[in-house]
């Protein structure tokens, strides 16, 4: 029987290993958080781990898939430092939004610049990125963050959306459509976006740009970070997130990983 | 001068302006020594200034000036690196570097470079053919010769002006961060009292190492006029799985403005493109510009065509200290006690080891006392973070190192508090980061930054928004949010 690591228990992560065990596959899922479901855990994440269980996954949450190599994954969590001894590696850790490089965004590097998804944990755990925040994002995200910010106690604030076709703004927010950052200003907290819309620039107040832009994936395992022998990835990366589209990734990279181990 | 106001609590006998790698290593120098010194730095934290932003090129001297101060203190500091690396935790790697020429025009400059890195005492060997490839295979195969010098380093240049100045400070140097030299007064051709934004010192000797601001604190000293403008060099930096492509540092045959961008491998093992070189007027523009950030790439694309921007986690600027006098390194002839290690432009980290002791000897000349403290140590108890070694068995046995918290980087919640405690700790998330790296990988924080902030908040004063981010206001919210 071969052996397959499984790492990130999302939900594409957790149908993949549960494919996988139905079709005889030794299958581990290896994931960082203490808890399945991913980094926005959805509804439904602690029955579909219920279903993969019951179909032979064996689970190791607290742990991470650290590295990939010569047919090991090296991981590194609650039960310590463990080794696991993989036929594939199935990498399903899901996505995360554009960084400041990617966006291409210049200027200077005060504080107040923040990656989307981090500005969920923090506005969770009480802290207010701005009174004034600008979102970059056209996505579930953005939105997302758009009205917890106006509810959390922002002022006023302001989105910065790449599409056009077919926009409402999101409610409360001043919207930029067909629209990108070009850089920001002001240190030691930034103060200031200069916004492009076509020939257009505005300079907008901003006390914090939060980058919540087009999801991409999350590449983390060193030797596996772009791809390679015995790696599957499996990424969703569509927007909306849907069931649909999780399991339509996880089907393919089911199929590719019997193709890997034949 | 009003010095009313200002508590005067302290008189040392070397008062060090400037905590860049220059006045860390300098403080290191002296903290062996029975004296009293102490340092003091404008920004929240050592380093933060040019010698945060440079390539980590532990230059062995190959192509410096024979006879130059700068030449003789290189050369004296690379056989160093291995040893004082291992002390202090400082990651160091002997990788080589190897320069191309592309046609045989160029190729004709090869022999008197050769004869100059001899001259330096540096051994160096012209290559072509199979040896070229062999020594470079990451170049491109349009190069007709090279020059292969074996004994190039890099080292973690962000890490070692924190390490200098925690050996300084573990041997009982004072650091007073956050503050700025001001102004002082004189009295018999002698500083007599410095004043900061916080308080006054009587210092016996002052030594002038403040980088950019080096023209700015001697003129406030009454020491000599020179200006030091900034010479900006922009950055991409390769993620550490490009790295493996980069086995050694390749560079071009340099033009009138120096060698032209390089492509690097870090001590850390991600790769540095660039940087160039431009004369800027003002001395806090960091900023980045696409133009300039493409032009480094085509540059590089040059000496090795596989450059991959799809591998490019992020990009940023430094500040070279250009001076009409480069190594302006020596007693001031307008104030006696006061000595000048400025406008250290280009090679401060190669030269920072001989740099320390060239002014320890400088002072001992003087009259400062050269008797050993008996009590300095010469390591640091530093545990080595995971991404060093990748040793999972190790890290494993504390419960804190089980815990990875940035997952690209690899650190641990071990390192993280470990930068939190360290002799001289880190006091904001950057500080974090510079120490562990965590925050500065492929999703730069997406995944991290609330745990390294809430980690970080546990030893900073203040509410969780308040963490600072870096310098005093950089807090990392803006208050905190009110209920549903
Ligand atoms: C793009 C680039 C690439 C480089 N590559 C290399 C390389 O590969 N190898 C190499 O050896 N070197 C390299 N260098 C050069 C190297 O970085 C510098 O020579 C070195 O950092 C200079 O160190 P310093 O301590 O003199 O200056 P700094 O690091 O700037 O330190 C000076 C300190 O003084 C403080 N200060 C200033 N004014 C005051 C004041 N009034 N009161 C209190 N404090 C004050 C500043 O805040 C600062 O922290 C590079 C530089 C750049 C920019």
């Amino acid at each position: 029987m071969s052996d397959v690591v499984v790492a990130g228990a999302g939900r594409t992560g957790i149908l993949v290993s549960r494919m996988l065990a139905e079709r005889g596959i030794g299958v581990t899922l290896v994931e960082r958080l203490p808890a399945p479901g991913g980094q926005e855990p959805e509804t439904d994440a602690a029955q579909l781990a219920r279903a993969a269980s019951r179909a032979g996954v064996r689970m190791m949450l607290g742990t991470l898939a650290a590295e990939f190599s010569q047919g090991q994954v090296h991981t590194l969590g609650v039960e310590g430092a463990v080794t696991l001894s993989a036929d594939a590696l199935v990498v399903a850790t899901g996505s995360r939004p554009q960084t400041r490089a990617e966006l291409g965004i210049a200027g200077e590097r005060g504080a107040g610049v923040m990656p989307g998804s981090a500005t969920r944990h923090l506005l969770d755990s009480g802290v207010l990125l701005g009174r004034h925040p600008l979102v970059i994002g056209d996505g579930h995200l953005a939105e997302e963050l758009c009205s917890a910010l106006g509810s959390a106690g922002a002022i006023t604030v302001t989105s910065v959306r790449a599409g056009s076709d077919g926009v409402d703004p999101w409610p409360g927010t001043n919207t930029f459509t067909d629209a990108r950052v070009l850089s920001v200003h002001g240190f030691p907290r930034v103060n200031r976006a200069v916004v492009s819309q076509g020939d257009r620039l505005t300079h907008v107040h901003a006390d914090a740009v939060i980058l919540a832009a087009s999801r991409v994936a999350m590449r983390n395992i060193e030797g596996a970070v772009f791809g390679g022998p015995h790696v599957v990835e499996c990424f969703s990366l569509a927007e909306p997130k849907t069931f649909d589209n999780a399991e339509a990734a996880a089907m393919q990279a089911c199929e590719q990983t019997m193709l890997t181990l034949r | 001068m009003q010095s009313s106001g200002l508590p005067l609590v302290e008189t040392p006998d070397v008062l060090i302006v400037g905590a860049g790698v220059i006045g860390t290593s300098i403080a290191m120098a002296l903290s062996h020594l029975d004296v009293d010194v102490a340092v003091v730095e404008r920004r929240h934290d050592v380093g933060e200034e040019t010698s945060r932003a440079n390539s980590g090129i532990a230059n062995c001297g190959w192509s410096l000036a024979p006879g130059s101060l700068e030449a003789q203190l290189v050369c004296a500091s690379s056989p160093r690196w291995e040893d004082i690396a291992s002390r202090l935790g400082v990651t160091f790697r002997r990788v080589g570097l190897t320069l191309l020429a592309f046609s045989e025009e160029e190729a004709s400059g090869i022999s008197a470079l050769c004869e100059r890195a001899t001259e330096n005492g540096v051994t160096v060997r012209e290559v072509r053919g199979d040896e070229l490839a062999e020594v470079a295979p990451h170049a491109s195969g349009r190069a007709v010769a090279g020059i292969y010098v074996p004994d190039e380093g890099v080292v973690d240049s962000v890490r070692l002006p924190v390490a200098f100045a925690e050996l300084a400070s573990v041997n009982g140097v004072r650091f007073y961060l956050g503050e700025s030299v001001v102004s002082a007064s004189l009295g018999n051709g002698q500083v007599e009292e410095v004043l900061t934004t916080k308080r006054r010192f009587r210092p016996r000797f002052v030594v002038n190492a403040a980088g950019l601001g080096a023209d700015f604190v001697s003129k406030s000293l009454g020491g000599d006029e020179f200006s030091i403008t900034p010479r900006r060099g922009q950055w991409v930096l390769l993620d550490r799985e490009f790295g493996k492509r980069v086995p050694s540092i390749l560079t071009g045959m340099p033009g009138k403005l120096g060698h032209g961008p390089m492509v690097i491998p870090t001590a850390h093992g991600s790769v540095l493109v660039g940087p160039d070189a431009e004369d800027l007027e003002d001395k806090t523009d960091k900023s980045t510009t696409g133009a300039g950030l493409d032009d480094v790439v085509d540059r590089c694309r040059v000496l090795m065509p596989d450059i991959d921007t799809k591998f490019a986690i992020k990009t940023f600027a430094g500040l070279r200290p250009h001076s009409d006098k480069t190594y302006r390194v020596g007693w001031s002839e307008a104030a006696g006690n006061l000595l000048q290690a400025a406008g250290i432009r280009s090679t401060g980290v190669s030269s920072s080891l001989a740099m320390g002791d060239h002014i320890r000897d400088l002072l001992v000349g003087a009259g400062l006392s050269d008797r050993l403290d008996a009590g300095a140590r010469n390591d640091l108890d530093y545990t080595p973070p995971l991404w060093a070694d990748g040793d999972y068995a190790r890290v494993a046995k504390d419960p804190l190192g089980r815990t990875v918290v940035c997952a690209c980087e690899k650190v641990t919640a071990a390192d993280i508090h470990q930068a939190l405690r360290e002799p001289l700790p880190a006091t904001s998330i950057g500080g974090v980061a510079r120490r562990t790296h965590a925050t500065w990988g492929r999703c730069q924080g997406s995944a991290c930054l609330s745990g390294v902030s809430f980690i970080t908040s546990l030893y900073t004063p203040g509410e969780a928004w308040e963490t600072p981010m870096h310098e005093p206001g950089s807090t990392l919210g803006a208050g905190v949010t009110t209920g549903e």
